[in-house]
């Protein structure tokens, strides 16, 4: 005859099996998700993401939350929605940021020389606090979708000036007027990315000169709003243990 | 039976991982299709000034290329194509692009049936033994490179500089201008996001939390302090975005955005003293490694001709009685007697001849033009060189099919 015994003896000895099974899942979550979050960004924004002359101000600020904003929505989702934890958008952007300086310091500056003032990411993390923290007070993913992820699109650009900004400054080059960061480009050879390939300041976006920086910025907030709509319930939709129920 | 297996396969990995790897040489340019190469871009007079420099010093790489008029149609014709070099990565940085005279940094528009003369200026980075080729990329044709030599860097990586100098009066240095805001922003943040993180870490957090949130206690999962400290990041985050964009904004005052667009660029101007040439018939003698061509050449110049060189893809078969010494070109992309001519007297001024030319050279093979067989469009192309006693030149371009000849002629 089998008989079922506790596994542990005392509350303090359950504590430290909790804890031990905390860290166990947080280090498979977060190796787990460093490559598959920057895997996504590489095959979603890959470009943009690698190179200061495709940091626009008009597809860059635009692509990136947007693109980034998936894997934040669903990972907010399960840790607040299961845990309470208001933590899983940074937990996915510091994900990927750590997926994305393994990548530049080994790849682009370890194997093909590239500097690494020429390939630094952008980072998201301010946007995921306070995606994190409306989510925290609000308690309602209809307002962190409409005020977090709409605060999610607007800081980005403002967020990276205090790095991209030293890029804009202008050159005479050759005769020809370019930015540090365009000088980078047509400098550091990219042998397979001809500068042709580049999709930057094209668009129709042409009515509104100088200021065309907050509009895109407001027209990515605002789709922002719906992307975290959609792969919110998208997380509704698979987090779920009803797939596995009567199996277990 | 399974551990078998697993030991086959960790002795395979382990010899895999000890086994001699050998070196690459070059970047593939001869996996590019033989159509492609002998009918769209047709490379000449190419010169390296120098195939050993140190850290900090330049090379300039120069020569022209003509845009075949028989360019094949399953590829792009070059309306938006770059002007660009095949190097393995930033070995080099390039300092400067000129096509006819003109600084061409970004995508032009290129003319089929003209001639284009280029200067690109490469200043030496990471020391090594490097290939180096101009290369034209085309939009939607992908790239077309011309011929390759080796370039020795030599010196240390490590004192290499790159200054340049803004509008605003600044001389920066490349390799690290602005580095150091973007490493300071990027921890700034990270020990932000990393508290936050540690701040929930430190207590028990999944299944507990599950548990208690099963139990309706959700209350007691967000403390008083949570949200106090939650509302200083908040607070914080928001101060230092502001902080960052408008301190930059007074920091750096003046700012231009990216610039993209096409550049404008004409061609070359088209000889007026040109010598004619039509492609009779040409086949290709697999096993002798040689193709015959026959063409007709009328001489429109006003002085005698005769034949002197052959190139197609970069290679070059000469007629060394005529052609004047080639430079320090790659002996592989040459064949120094590879060309032979049925009448080889001078072409006089007006007339016009039937020649037999026949060009060999294990080239054919070795540079993979014999895989022209199994090309969407079996034609070759390529130009003929002509030279006065003088030694002025006259070239003109040719092409049209290639009949494979699969037994020994």
């Amino acid at each position: 005859m089998r008989t079922v015994a506790p596994g542990v003896d005392s509350y303090a000895e359950a504590y430290r099996v909790h804890r031990a099974f905390d860290y166990i899942l947080v280090f498979i979550f977060i190796t787990l998700l460093t490559g598959i979050h920057h895997l996504h960004a590489m095959l979603s924004v890959g470009d943009w993401t690698f190179w200061t002359d495709w940091k626009d101000r008009r597809w860059w600020l635009f692509v990136i939350p947007l693109s980034s904003l998936v894997f934040p929505v669903v990972g907010q989702y399960i840790l607040w929605q299961h845990c309470r934890v208001p933590f899983g958008a940074t937990l996915m952007v510091v994900c990927l940021l750590l997926g994305q300086w393994i990548d530049r310091v080994n790849n682009f500056a370890g194997w093909v020389y590239y500097p690494l003032n020429f390939v630094w990411p952008g980072t998201l993390l301010p946007s995921a606090i306070i995606l994190d923290l409306v989510l925290m007070f609000t308690n309602s993913y209809v307002l962190t979708a409409v005020l977090g992820a709409w605060s999610w699109g607007i800081l980005f650009y403002p967020s990276q000036w205090y790095m991209l900004g030293a890029f804009h400054l202008p050159v005479d080059y050759h005769g020809v007027l370019m930015s540090i960061a365009d000088v980078q480009g047509f400098e550091y050879i990219r042998t397979g990315t001809p500068e042709y390939i580049r999709i930057i300041e094209k668009g129709t976006l042409r009515t509104f000169g100088q200021d065309v920086t907050p509009v895109s910025a407001f027209f990515c907030a605002f789709a922002c709003i719906l992307v975290y709509f959609v792969f919110n319930q998208f997380a509704k939709l698979v987090a779920s243990v009803k797939f596995i129920k009567g199996r277990i | 039976m399974r551990r078998k297996i697993t030991n086959l396969g960790i002795i395979s990995l382990i010899l895999l991982s000890i086994a001699p790897a050998s070196l690459v040489n070059a970047h593939g340019e001869r996996s590019q299709e033989p159509f492609l190469r002998m009918l769209s871009v047709q490379w000449y007079d190419t010169k390296w000034s120098t195939d050993k420099v140190a850290v900090n010093e330049e090379v300039v790489l120069s020569g022209k290329f003509h845009l075949h008029t028989g360019w094949p149609e399953a590829i792009a014709k070059p309306d938006v194509a770059f002007m660009h070099v095949y190097v393995p990565g930033p070995v080099f940085v390039r300092k400067g692009v000129w096509v006819n005279g003109k600084p061409m940094v970004r995508s032009a528009s290129y003319e089929i049936g003209r001639d284009y003369e280029y200067k690109i200026v490469m200043k030496a980075r990471r020391p090594g033994m490097h290939h180096l080729h101009p290369m034209l990329n085309i939009k939607d044709g992908g790239p077309n490179a011309g011929p390759g030599n080796w370039v020795e860097i030599t010196g240390d990586a490590a004192d290499f500089t790159n200054p340049v100098t803004t509008l605003t009066g600044e001389t920066v240095d490349l390799e690290t201008w602005g580095w150091s805001r973007v490493r300071n922003w990027h921890i700034l943040w990270a020990l932000l996001g990393g508290f936050w993180l540690v701040w929930w870490l430190r207590r028990p957090l999944l299944a507990g939390r599950n548990i208690l949130l099963r139990q309706g206690r959700e209350d007691e999962l967000i403390t008083p302090m949570d949200r106090k400290v939650g509302m200083g990041l908040g607070i914080l985050t928001l101060a230092l975005i502001f902080y960052g964009y408008f301190s930059t904004i007074d920091k750096f005052p003046i700012t231009v955005p990216l610039q993209a667009g096409l550049m404008e660029l004409n061609p070359l101007p088209v000889d007026e003293d040109v010598v004619e040439v039509e492609l009779q018939e040409a086949h290709y003698d697999i096993p002798g490694r040689s193709v015959r061509m026959t063409v007709n050449v009328t001489n429109g110049a006003t002085s005698p001709v005769r034949l002197g060189e052959f190139a197609t893809a970069s290679i070059r078969w000469l007629n060394a009685d005529v052609a004047p010494d080639v430079g320090p070109y790659p002996q592989d992309l040459i064949a120094l007697n590879g060309l032979e001519v049925d009448s080889d007297t001078p072409i006089q001024p007006g007339e016009t001849r039937t020649l037999n030319i026949v060009a060999t050279d294990a080239a054919w093979e070795t540079e993979r033009l014999a895989l022209l067989i199994y090309d969407p469009d079996s034609r070759f192309g390529g130009m003929l060189f002509f030279y006065d006693e003088n030694g002025k030149r006259h070239k003109q371009t040719f092409g049209g099919p290639l009949i494979p000849t699969f037994t020994a002629i």
